[in-house]
């Protein structure tokens, strides 16, 4: 019974998202014809919408409360969670009825991977994807009722609504989780070993509720575009959510990256493959907006290009998910036979973004303005970072959809692999990082390149210096990774600089340094956080790239291996019971000069329910590098086979990551903590 | 309960042993004396494709496909094969799937230069952004802007309207 309870909470959620769209949809109506109307003097007969905006509403004031906005996402929010429960339930309780628990559960899988399965099995993930979005629409509904509600928001709401409802309508018609099976099978199929892991199993809620946050994102700017409101009201009312989404989708990126690292044995931490490339895209678009909403809110120039990056942010976001539901780049040959089950989500995503670009091309040339600012100043250098981070995203997209866009020819099939992402985003790559040095030290509107030279003295002789010093040391190293560490280090030296100029430099205005750090504000912070994580995680691909060394062998125990600095002492192997798989646990000792350090133990793990077996790699994270250890079966010679790696640097790479997230949370943070110092209320 | 967990126990003991485990990726017993064969070889297998795998190369993978492809590339080496030859009678086999790198030929033209034209095209773009700017900038007192004058023609429209 409680899975029909779901089942029904879903298919109301599809009512009330179709209700609230409809509610809104006059303010979308009229919004759309004032933008699209044949002349502008026939607007203001039928809609009334040429009124100044003192008049129509489109106006924030506390006065305007704006009853009827939130009872419908909040309507919503409680049936998702209802929806969710239900399937929780269905999954603690083992109902092998429902089909998606018997596929990615048994009566042995630990609860909370029970738990966790219902958010990571194929339709699990799609109700929760209309969970996080029913959350984000009621969180926006909040916002906009503290702030005021204006005929916009109205707006943003019917879209918000129309989103919820074309997502809980492909949950239903795709992949409906509460669908029962006829004939129930005695147990389930177990969970894919793969995935029983707690950091695999964070990252899709992780990137489902960064989408969330994007859809919000783009509800906005969807409104703004008729009228071309895109304005410093607009910008800002997206910062908190850019800030979410971006540091959600980050987490998702950093998540599967050092899951990918553990899992996979090897050592690799990124393959380039189809949910690493979804992942990555709605990521860089982010990021690109992000920056020139900055724009927007300081100058109110760039608007079309702002507003075609937080649409295409989105579109990203859903079509890569749709990439990875679909199926059809998987991994076999067979696999790109197969048409998948997302026909409802590519049928909604043309629907929804179809009608946002066309939106967007009617009103792109309304948003055009003149503000003028130099080849040579911020502006410039937040707007060039963007293209380029959108052309890399492009590439990516490319590279993902070609081998599907030959099949579709007619052609053979192939493999895009990590060599052509590689070559085709270096060229685009480098210019970034020089770019990223010395752009946040640019003035408004205009600057001169010689100030910027004189500027970046400090980090051009870094970067040479640090260069020099690898190639002196390291005569082997190959051009690139040297280029790399380069300008990690270029990228590094000037964010600190800057940071130190603006500290202690500045004058003080009598209040002593600390005042002058307050004056820079958690967004300098957040974004000085961001770049020197950048340059941390360049600097730690680079070096681990160029110097990393591996040893595979056949060890005994009591045998040691001397790999880099360390010695590995091989203690042999443990036959011991998991909580539903057996473990081969080994036991390596790690030296370093003689003295122990560290103990490792990795693992191979057998899951007979689905009789697979998954190698755990055991990492040490030491002072000089990662020691990443990992076991295989018996060898020929009665041995067991290890395999060692040494991994210069590699701890930068994580540390990188955890920087750049950090950067990411201040913002969101510091925001939350002065807005309630400052009015002892959540309100703007 | 405990009871239970034991038998668990038994029965992964018992699957254990009559269970083969896959070969883990480059298993010393597959590795070549010949230390210089060797490194061809592992240099060939970081650009093949596991067949079954999700962009990993047959280095990378412990999949039974790919200990198979691994041993085949070390044997054609051993016949005295160069690098491209045992490349090309893997492709003869499975195809451009297993090229991780995808080779450069007519049907994969798009492909290699779409980062390039990507790239030219935003530098058109971005060239032609600012000229306009500049254009902006040389004449004069500025004229209104696109908005601006959709705004006044608005209001004029309106009073007319009411007149």
């Amino acid at each position: 019974m409680i899975a029909e309870f779901g089942h029904f909470a879903l298919i109301l959620i599809l009512a009330l998202g179709t209700c609230q769209a409809v509610l809104f949809c006059p303010a979308l109506f009229r919004a759309s014809y004032r933008a699209l109307g044949p002349t502008p003097t026939m607007t203001p007969a039928i809609s009334g919408g040429t009124l100044p905006d003192e008049l129509t509403g489109n106006i924030r004031t506390s006065e305007n409360v704006g009853f009827g906005v939130w009872p419908l996402p909040f309507a919503m929010c409680v049936l998702a969670i209802i929806a969710e429960a239900a399937l929780i339930h269905s999954f603690i309780v083992s109902d092998f009825t429902l089909p998606v628990v018997a596929d990615y559960s048994h009566s042995s899988t630990p609860m909370i991977y029970r738990i966790g399965a219902s958010v990571i099995s194929d339709s699990g993930a799609m109700l929760f994807w209309v969970a996080t979005s029913t959350l984000a629409t009621l969180m926006f509904a909040l916002q906009s009722v503290a702030r005021g509600v204006t005929e916009q928001d109205r707006v943003a709401l019917g879209i918000l609504g129309i989103i919820v409802a074309l997502l809980a309508a492909a949950t239903l018609i795709d992949a409906d989780p509460f669908i029962r099976s006829v004939m129930a099978p005695l147990d389930g199929r177990g969970l894919d070993p793969e995935l029983q892991d707690i950091a695999g199993m964070a990252r899709g809620p992780i990137l489902y509720a960064g989408l969330a946050g994007l859809s919000v994102i783009f509800a906005v700017t969807f409104a703004a575009l008729p009228g071309a409101k895109l304005d410093r009201a607009w910008s800002e009312q997206l910062r908190p959510w850019t800030m979410i989404a971006w540091t959600l989708l980050g987490g998702a990126i950093a998540i599967n990256a050092y899951r990918a690292y553990t899992e996979q044995a090897w050592g690799n931490w990124w393959y380039w493959d189809t949910s690493e490339n979804a992942l990555l895209l709605p990521w860089l678009l982010t990021t690109a907006f992000l920056h020139c909403r900055a724009v927007l809110e300081k100058t109110e120039t760039l608007k079309p290009w702002t507003a075609l990056l937080a649409l295409s942010a989105f579109a990203a976001g859903w079509f890569g998910t749709f990439l990875v539901r679909s199926d059809l780049l998987g991994p076999l040959p067979t696999a790109l036979l197969s048409s998948g089950d997302a026909v409802a989500l590519l049928v909604a995503f043309c629907v929804l973004f179809g009608g946002a670009y066309f939106m967007f091309w009617r009103c792109a040339t309304d948003m055009i303005d003149d503000k003028d600012f130099s080849l040579v100043s911020r502006e410039s250098g937040m707007f060039l970072n963007s293209v380029m981070l959108s052309v890399a995203a492009a590439t990516v997209l490319i590279g993902t959809i070609y081998p599907l866009f030959l099949r579709w020819l007619g052609g053979d099939i192939i493999t895009v692999g990590p060599p052509f992402f590689v070559q085709a985003l270096i060229p685009i790559g480098l210019p970034l990082l020089f770019l990223m040095g010395f752009a946040p030290t640019l003035r408004w509107r205009k600057d001169g390149a010689w100030q910027i030279g004189r500027r970046m003295k400090l980090a051009a002789m870094m970067s040479l210096i640090v260069i020099l010093f690898v190639w002196m040391r390291f005569i082997d190293a190959s051009p690139l990774p040297l280029l790399g560490i380069g300008l990690a280090a270029w990228v590094f030296t000037a964010a600190l600089g800057d940071l130190w100029e603006r500290l202690w430099r500045q004058p003080d205005h009598g209040e002593g340094k600390y005042r002058n750090l307050q004056l820079l504000g958690p967004r300098y912070l957040s974004m000085t956080f961001a770049h020197i994580g950048i340059a941390i995680l360049i600097a730690g691909g680079s070096a681990s790239a160029i110097w990393e060394q591996q040893i595979s062998l056949s060890a005994r125990t009591g045998q040691s291996i001397q790999i880099g600095p360390y010695n590995l002492q091989y203690e042999g192997v443990a036959l011991l019971p998991g909580e539903n798989f057996a473990t081969r646990k080994a036991t390596f000792i790690i030296y370093r000069n003689a003295q122990p350090v560290a103990e490792l133990f990795p693992e191979v793990r057998y899951y007979p329910i689905r009789g697979i077996e998954t190698k755990e790699a055991d990492i040490w994270h030491g002072r000089d590098g990662d020691l990443h250890v990992s076991v295989g079966e018996r060898a020929e010679d009665g041995g067991r086979v290890v395999t060692v790696r040494f991994l210069p640097m590699m701890p930068w790479v994580w540390g990188g990551m955890l920087l750049m997230l950090i950067g990411g949370a201040i913002s969101i943070c510091t925001r939350i903590v002065l807005r309630y110092k400052k009015n002892g209320v959540p309100a703007s | 309960m405990i009871r239970r967990n034991y038998s668990l126990f038994a029965a992964f003991v018992i699957l254990l042993g009559l269970h083969a485990a896959p070969a883990l990726a480059v298993n010393p017993d597959e590795m070549l004396s010949n230390p210089k064969l060797e490194e061809r070889a592992r240099d060939i297998s970081q650009g093949l494709r596991c067949l079954v795998c999700q962009n990993q190369s047959i280095d990378d993978s412990d999949a039974d496909l790919a200990r198979d492809l691994r041993i085949l590339v070390r044997e054609r080496l051993v016949a005295g094969d160069t690098n491209e030859e045992v490349v090309d009678y893997i492709v003869e086999r499975y195809g451009d799937y297993v090229l991780l790198n995808p080779p450069l030929k007519p049907e994969t033209y798009i492909l290699w230069i779409s980062p390039a034209v990507l790239a030219f095209l935003a530098l058109i773009a971005v060239i032609a952004f600012y000229r306009r700017k500049q254009r902006e900038d040389g004449a004069g007192p500025k004229s209104l802007s696109n908005q601006e004058q959709k705004r006044l023609d608005e209001i004029l429209g309106t009073s007319q309207d009411r007149s």
